[in-house]
C-alpha cells in the first residue's frame, strides 16, 4: 500500500467511541462507518483531515492527528459517494416494494411518522399497499412526499446518513377537497343512503333486544334494503364495471372483493337468525355488517374512488358513466325511490319505538 | 340537418385514419431525438371539417360515440399545446358565446350531439373572461334537454394560456 507523507488524518479512539454514528453524516466525504459497533475510517483515502466530524462527538473520541497516510483523493471519494448513494437507494428500493404493514410491525416508529402525515397505514384493515404505492395512492404533494420519504428513511437506516431525495411527484393534484367524476360521484351518492340504513344498524339492534318477539319483518326489510340497494344495485356496478376497468387483479381490489363476500356471508347469518328469531345471531352479524360496510365506505370514499379517478382520461369517465347507466336501466324506473321510501319507513319505526 | 351543396367551406371532410403518416412527417430525419430542434413540424390533430358549430353536422362519422370538444374560438390561439393536450384524440367543434348569431340553434346542436352522435363525453374549453362562460350554459342546455345524459367537462384558461380551472360540471 503506497504511503504518502505525515498529514492531517482523525484518529478514533475505540476505547471512547460509544457507536452512536453522529459523527458519520457530518462527514461530507462518507469516510466513516460503524463496524462492529464502533465508528472506523474506512479509508484514509476519503479523510481530508479537516475535523468537521470532530465537534458531533459526544464521547470525544475523535481526534486530528499528523502521521504518515495515504494522499486524500478527491476522485476516490467522488466514486465512493457515488457508490455509496446507489447502494442506498437500492436498499430504499428494495423497502418500497416491500408490503406497508410487514414493514410497520417491523417499526412500529414508520406507523406513526405516517399517522403524524394523516396516513392510517396502522389502523387501516386493508394492509395491502407496498410501500411506493403509498404517496399515489393518498395523493401526496411533491414537498410533502419528500419531507414523508426522509423521514422513514432515516427510521429504516438508523446511523445512516440519510439525504432527502428528489419526489416521484405521482400525486396529480393538490390535496384539498375531494372532487369526483360523473361516475364515481353516482357511487359516492348511492353511499350516502346505505350509510343512513347504516345508522339504524344500532337502534334497530337496541328494538330487537328489548323486544319481547324479534320483529322478523323489519330486519328482513332492512336484509331487502342491504341485499338489493347495496349489493345488488350498488356493488353490481362495482364489481361489473369499475373494478373490471381496474383491474381486479390489484391486491386493494382484492381486499374490496373480500369486504362485499365478508358482507354478504354476514347478511345470510342475519336472515337465518330472523327465520329462527335468534336475537343473538342477528345483533352479532348485523353489527358486524355494520362496522364491515362503515370502514369499507369510509376508504372507498376517501382513498380508493379519488384514487381510481385520477387515472381515469376523459374518454374512461365516458365509458363508465354510460356503462353505469345501462347496468341501472336493468332495473325498474321506481327502484331507487323504493329503497329510499324503504329507509324512510325503517327510520320511522325505530323514531316512533323510542 | 343544412346541406351547403358545393361550397368546399363547408364540405364534409373526415381526415382519421391519416393519423399514422400525419405524426411520421411531424419527425425530423434520423429519429426523434431533436424534437425541439427547426426541423420538426408538429402535426395537426385536427381529424375533421367543418369546425364551425353552425357548420358542423351530429351527423358526420367523426362524431359518433366520440368524445367532443366544444371550444370557445379564442381558446386555440392561447393554448399553446392546444393540439397536443385538448384536440388530440377528440372531436371538435368551435362557437364564440359573445359574437355568434342564431345561437338557439348551438343548444340543439349539442343536443343532438348527445341524442343521435351518442357522444361519450363533452369538453367545453372556454376563455377566463366572464362572457365566454356562455358555451358552457349553451352546452349544459343542450345535455338538459338530451334523453341522455353524459359527463361534461368545463376547462377555463386564461389569457396568457394557462389551464385556470378543470372540473366536471354536472
Amino acid at each position: 500500500m503506497p504511503v504518502g507523507a505525515k498529514r492531517k488524518i482523525v484518529r478514533i479512539d475505540e476505547e471512547k467511541c460509544n457507536g452512536c454514528g453522529l459523527c458519520i453524516p457530518n462527514c461530507a466525504e462518507g469516510a466513516l462507518k460503524i463496524i462492529d459497533g464502533k465508528a472506523r475510517l474506512v479509508s484514509e483515502v476519503y479523510c481530508d483531515g479537516l475535523g468537521a466530524c470532530l465537534g458531533h462527538c459526544p464521547m470525544d473520541a475523535i481526534t486530528v492527528i499528523k502521521r504518515e497516510a495515504e494522499d486524500f483523493n478527491e476522485e476516490a471519494v467522488k466514486e465512493h459517494l457515488e457508490a455509496d448513494s446507489k447502494e442506498q437507494t437500492k436498499a430504499m428500493d428494495e423497502y418500497l416494494s416491500r408490503n406497508i404493514k410487514d414493514i410497520i410491525n417491523q417499526y412500529p416508529k414508520v406507523g406513526k411518522i405516517l399517522e403524524r402525515y394523516n396516513i392510517g397505514c396502522t389502523s387501516c384493515s386493508l394492509g395491502s399497499c407496498l410501500f411506493k404505492d403509498i404517496i399515489e395512492i393518498h395523493n401526496l404533494a411533491p414537498d410533502v412526499e419528500v419531507e414523508l420519504m426522509y423521514e422513514i428513511e432515516k427510521e429504516l437506516f438508523p446511523g445512516k446518513d440519510i439525504k432527502k431525495r428528489a419526489p416521484k411527484a405521482k400525486a396529480i393534484q393538490a390535496q384539498g377537497e375531494i372532487k369526483y367524476s360523473p361516475p364515481i360521484k353516482k357511487l359516492v351518492d348511492e353511499h350516502v343512503l346505505i350509510k343512513r340504513l347504516i345508522a339504524l344498524i344500532d337502534p334497530l339492534c337496541e328494538y330487537i333486544n328489548k323486544s319481547k318477539e324479534v320483529d322478523s319483518q323489519l330486519v328482513l326489510d332492512c336484509v331487502d334494503f342491504i341485499r338489493n340497494y347495496a349489493d345488488k344495485y350498488h356493488h353490481m356496478k362495482e364489481e361489473d364495471v369499475l373494478f373490471k376497468q381496474t383491474g381486479e387483479g390489484l391486491d386493494i381490489i382484492k381486499v374490496m372483493l373480500e369486504d362485499h363476500t365478508t358482507g354478504r356471508n354476514h347478511i345470510k347469518q342475519v336472515i337465518e337468525g330472523a327465520e329462527k328469531k335468534n336475537k343473538q345471531q342477528i345483533v352479532e352479524h348485523i353489527q358486524g355488517y355494520k362496522e364491515l360496510l362503515t370502514q369499507h365506505i369510509k376508504k372507498e370514499d376517501e382513498i380508493l374512488y379519488p384514487w381510481i379517478d385520477r387515472g381515469l382520461s376523459t374518454a374512461d369517465v365516458g365509458r363508465l358513466y354510460e356503462e353505469f347507466n345501462q347496468k341501472d336501466a336493468t332495473l325498474p324506473g321506481d327502484f331507487e325511490k323504493k329503497y329510499e321510501d324503504l329507509v324512510a319507513k325503517v327510520e320511522g319505526i325505530l323514531k316512533k319505538w323510542r | 340537418m343544412e346541406e351547403f351543396c358545393g361550397c368546399p367551406g363547408s364540405k364534409m371532410q373526415d381526415f382519421r385514419g391519416k393519423e399514422e403518416a400525419a405524426d411520421d412527417s411531424g419527425k425530423p430525419e434520423g429519429g426523434g431525438l431533436a424534437s425541439d430542434s427547426q426541423s420538426h413540424k408538429r402535426a395537426s390533430q385536427l381529424k375533421q371539417w367543418p369546425i364551425q358549430l353552425h357548420l358542423i353536422s351530429p351527423m358526420a362519422p367523426y362524431y359518433q360515440k366520440a368524445d367532443v370538444l366544444l371550444s370557445a374560438d379564442c381558446v386555440a390561439y392561447a393554448a399553446g399545446d392546444f393540439h397536443k393536450d385538448y384536440l388530440k384524440g377528440k372531436s371538435i367543434a368551435i362557437a364564440c358565446p359573445k359574437l355568434d348569431e342564431g345561437q338557439e340553434v348551438y343548444s340543439e346542436k349539442v343536443q343532438s350531439l348527445i341524442d343521435d352522435a351518442k357522444i361519450n363525453t363533452l369538453t367545453v374549453m372556454t376563455m377566463q373572461v366572464p362572457c365566454c362562460a356562455g358555451l358552457v350554459s349553451i352546452a349544459q342546455q343542450g345535455a338538459s334537454s338530451a334523453k341522455r345524459k353524459i359527463p361534461i367537462k368545463s376547462i377555463v384558461v386564461s389569457l396568457q394560456g394557462e389551464v385556470l380551472s378543470e372540473e366536471w360540471v354536472n
